[in-house]
């Protein structure tokens, strides 16, 4: 069995971003800016009291590590103790999972808050570095060397352009909120006008569907009235055949010999067919 | 099988099983125990995490050995063994049964986050001897999550991402993260999609 080991280097860490910050410029700036309520004084402090105060702090960032690090071992080691302590049972073992799963989802949650406030710590510190990069007078009792003309030129020609960018984008912002607004004014519209014309197409149903019933009703009427008419007429054209027929047989005239008489006779007697 | 299984774990000593809450852990260190037989590449993944640890602060230490139980000569010099790595390549027939006789000198607080099975040579199954399927089981016998990667000489990205992964488990056992090793255990498992699965085939 063999043994290997790792030496660290010295970095400062931060145990509430949990990872290790490398000592530079930037970062004494904004630690400074973090822990000032710490500080005994807000004055103008000499370069020896300076060092103290980054001593200081960096040994209460260790003491606050190591007390997070003993509470994180005694929740651990509590957490086995009860673990141990309670006997396993099958009926709460649907609870067991189901309260997993909300403390799963709380932690999603308190996860996903901790990173936005991280993100926003981040950007203020980087916001306050900028604004004294940019604006703060050369300090004569500073240590850290003055940004070049140059490299404020840049700083201040970033932030213009990042000042157009968000100018524009809230142009388009608010052109996208005006066309949304008239995309739900004009759907709206819509929805309207189709519950309108819905309504219209039920009347105009209904109202087709009256018309069909009355004209057959009206059609049955009339059919009977024609059929009541023919069947009059008919009647009355063979009454007026058989009057003929007898009229000719009532005269005596050889009807036979004569073709026309003959034809005529014939269709006197065949009904009428219409 | 189990009666087999029930025999040999009578053979061990229940001072010999390897316990993770018998000793005090150490402020900003972590001590890791690699398991694997001869030629699984041990000497290799522990070299790999140690020049991964350099940059983090952390104080680790890789002990590596080919069987358990631990021997008694150094068990009271030894520390606190944060995390578990049992290495299993799937082209040794001996290393799966190492493992497995390995596992059942490990107390089961380790099974809760603190230990990891790691599976090489998982790529070409033309030369494999120990089926997937047979480290799946053990692994959910064991309830213990596995991965695979790469320790030989010709994959070192493979390795320093394999040295990577396995440092951030080793991070949340020594207790330098804000969470606990239980936790981040039960976080890889979806207890909600198990769910889901039960409702779909009971439709």
């Amino acid at each position: 069995m063999e043994v290997e080991s790792s030496q660290p280097r010295s970095t400062v860490f931060e145990p509430g971003l949990c990872k290790p910050v490398p000592t530079s410029a930037t970062s004494t700036i904004s630690n400074k800016s973090i822990y000032s309520e710490i500080t005994p004084s807000h004055g103008k402090l000499g370069a020896e009291e300076q060092v103290l105060e980054e001593e200081d702090v960096a040994e209460l960032v260790e003491l606050k590590g190591t007390k997070e690090w003993v509470r994180r071992q005694h929740v651990e080691q509590e957490a086995t103790l009860l673990a141990r302590q309670q006997e396993p049972d099958n009926n709460t073992q649907e609870e067991v999972n189901a309260s997993i799963l909300h403390l799963q989802s709380l932690l999603q949650e308190q996860s996903t808050k901790l990173s936005v406030q991280e993100l926003v710590l981040e950007r203020l510190q980087c916001g306050d570095v900028l604004s004294k990069l940019l604006f703060d007078s050369p300090d004569s009792e500073s240590t850290e060397e003055e940004p070049s003309e140059k490299d404020k030129e840049k700083i201040g020609e970033m932030v213009k352009q990042q000042n157009e960018l968000v100018f524009e984008l809230g142009k388009y912002h608010k052109d996208i909120q005006d066309l949304q607004e008239n995309l739900d004014e004009v759907k709206k519209q819509s929805f309207e006008q189709q519950v309108r014309n819905r309504e219209l197409m039920t009347r105009l149903q209904q109202r087709k569907e009256e018309q069909q019933q009355r004209s057959q009703e009206d059609s049955s009427d009339k059919v009977k009235m024609l059929e009541s008419k023919l069947q009059q007429a008919m009647s009355n054209i063979s009454s007026l055949q058989h009057i003929f027929q007898a009229l000719i047989f009532g005269s005596q005239v050889h009807w036979a010999e004569d073709p026309d008489l003959q034809d005529l006779m014939i269709s006197l007697g065949t009904p009428p067919d219409i | 099988m189990a009666a087999e299984e029930e025999r040999e774990m009578s053979e061990v000593l229940p001072e010999e099983i390897l316990k993770p809450f018998h000793k005090m852990p150490v402020r900003n260190a972590a001590t890791v125990l690699l398991v694997g037989s001869y030629g699984t590449g041990t000497q290799q993944l522990a070299k790999a995490m140690v020049d991964v640890c350099t940059d983090t602060g952390l104080k680790l230490q890789v002990r590596t050995t080919t069987s358990l139980p631990l021997p008694e000569e150094n068990a009271d010099t030894r520390p606190r063994i944060d995390y578990i790595v049992f290495i299993i390549d799937l082209t040794n027939r001996l290393s799966f049964s190492t493992v497995q006789s390995a596992v059942q000198c490990v107390d089961v607080e380790y099974f809760l986050g603190r230990a990891c099975f790691v599976v090489t040579n998982a790529k070409g199954t033309s030369d494999q001897c120990v089926e997937m399927e047979e480290v799946s089981r053990l692994a959910d016998m064991y309830n213990t999550m596995y991965i695979c990667g790469a320790i030989k000489e010709g994959d070192q990205d493979e390795r320093t991402t394999l040295a990577n992964r396995l440092l951030r488990l080793v991070e949340v056992s020594a207790g330098r993260k804000n969470v606990s090793p239980l936790l981040v255990d039960l976080t890889c498992r979806q207890l909600c999609f198990q769910e889901e699965q039960t409702e779909f085939y009971t439709v």
